[in-house]
């Protein structure tokens, strides 16, 4: 039977969706962050989810995408979350793992959001040296995803698909393509898609993310509420069919909140679709 | 300008203790007024409020009913380094909150942190003191009550993982 490419991020808060969506994926993406407890002392992953992180293995895939390692902070990326992945790493089989250029703290202060990152020479040689790190740690291929720019860009000497191929080939690093984040920096920012892909190099595109948001104010938000838009679809589909394209996964991407707005039977409805697409 | 400079003043306007220069770059001037800044501060206002009110119910719902919620947690956030795990930020939250000079947002915030600490690892007891009617305030908050007033006589409410629904009113007023 051959891989089903498409693959679900599961935060074990809905075991009866997982079991819904099960026949239609081929891999279970694990955000460690989402599964992690605060005990007021340190962080740490609980024997019961990694057991049943072990369970999901044995018939699925484990690809592992944080949100907290924030590997553009300009004073270091965060140790806790290289303290969950380590847990991980020691505990479980995984393909892959992947975090997001952008930051979420400066100076240890929570900003409560992601900001991406300006492309200068000075931000290229951080986030290499940084990736070189990680690599070297786990020896397992480390991906990077492009994420939404909410403010205005700053100062940036490289186009995007120049500085991502510049940190790939420095570094051996891969990408996640998000493809809902290109067409919200299309709406928000003019974002030329069809120029970014004729630039990147694709070989290096492991992953895709697909999913759904809102517009607010005119500005188009990668908020993972619903279900995908067709244009995300055909964006998809045309990266897939890209020369040189070698992508192994295409992951859904819907947030808890989302689930009981959205229905678990439209959803299991959606991977059923998407499936089809794309298995 | 290099990275942490960059990061910092980002970090400054974020919680709004940004002072502009006089020969402060047009870009930051524009950023500043823009829509843009104006969606970010959505962004993070809207994923604290979701922790809070998915947190500490009894508290958000009062802030809520006072129409100060917006308020509390943008006062929040602005001006402490919140956790992004829930029980660690919602209980830094109830603490804020329980230092507020309004007495009955105070109370109704050690009544809750109390309630979450004894359903969680820590097992000791409390003891809160209040001129508050415990009844009253439920029945405001969660009812159609009237705003609870404070009685002349002190009231003792007991939080304890031992009692049956944690609490009990030692000596009503």
């Amino acid at each position: 039977m051959s891989q089903k490419i498409l693959g679900a991020t599961h935060e074990f808060k809905n075991p009866g969706l997982l079991e819904k969506i099960y026949p239609y994926i081929g891999y279970v993406e694990i955000t460690p962050d989402s599964i992690s407890q605060n005990d007021g002392n340190k962080v740490f992953i609980s024997d019961e989810t990694i057991q049943e992180i072990k369970n999901i293995s044995k018939e699925k895939k484990i690809v592992i995408h944080g949100v907290g390692l924030s590997i553009g902070s300009y004073e270091g990326y965060s140790k806790d979350y290289i303290k969950l992945l380590d847990t991980l790493f020691n505990e479980i089989e995984f393909e892959w793992h992947s975090e997001h250029l952008g930051y979420t703290k400066v100076n240890g202060e929570t900003l409560g959001t992601m900001l991406s990152l300006p492309r200068t020479d000075e931000t290229l040689d951080m986030i290499c040296e940084r990736v070189t790190e990680i690599k070297s740690r786990y020896g397992k291929d480390f991906l990077l995803e492009n994420i939404i720019r909410i403010i205005p860009e700053y100062e940036s000497k490289y186009s995007e698909a120049e500085f991502m191929n510049l940190i790939s080939d420095n570094t051996g690093c891969g990408f996640i393509l998000d493809a809902y984040n290109l067409e919200c920096d299309q709406h928000n920012h003019g974002f030329d898609i069809d120029n970014y892909l004729n630039e990147l190099d694709i070989s290096r595109v492991k992953e895709i993310h697909i999913a759904s948001g809102i517009i607010e104010d005119g500005f188009m938000m990668d908020a993972h509420c619903g279900t995908v838009m067709d244009s995300t679809i055909e964006l998809t589909k045309k990266i897939l069919n890209l020369k040189n394209s070698n992508i192994s996964m295409v992951n859904y991407e819907l947030l808890d909140e989302a689930i009981p707005i959205i229905g678990e039977d439209e959803i299991k409805d959606e991977y059923a679709r998407l499936s089809g697409i794309f298995n | 300008m290099d990275i942490k400079s960059l990061q910092t003043k980002y970090m400054d306007i974020i919680k709004d203790r940004y002072v502009e220069s006089e020969d402060e770059d047009i870009y930051f001037k524009n950023l500043i007024n823009s829509k843009n800044l104006k969606v970010l501060n959505e962004i993070i206002y809207y994923w604290r409020a979701n922790g809070i009110e998915e947190f500490c119910l009894l508290t958000s719902s009062l802030l809520k009913k006072t129409d100060c919620f917006e308020e509390k947690i943008t006062e929040y956030y602005r001006n402490n380094n919140f956790s992004n795990y829930l029980e660690e930020f919602g209980k830094s939250f109830l603490n804020f909150i329980i230092k507020d000079e309004n007495k009955l947002n105070s109370f109704v915030a050690e009544f809750e942190l109390a309630m979450k600490n004894v359903n969680s690892e820590n097992r000791n007891d409390y003891f809160i003191e209040t001129k508050y009617n415990l009844n009253e305030v439920t029945n405001y908050i969660l009812s159609d009550g009237e705003y609870p007033c404070e009685h002349n006589e002190l009231s003792i409410i007991k939080v304890s993982p031992t009692l049956e629904n944690n609490f009990c009113i030692l000596n009503n007023n």
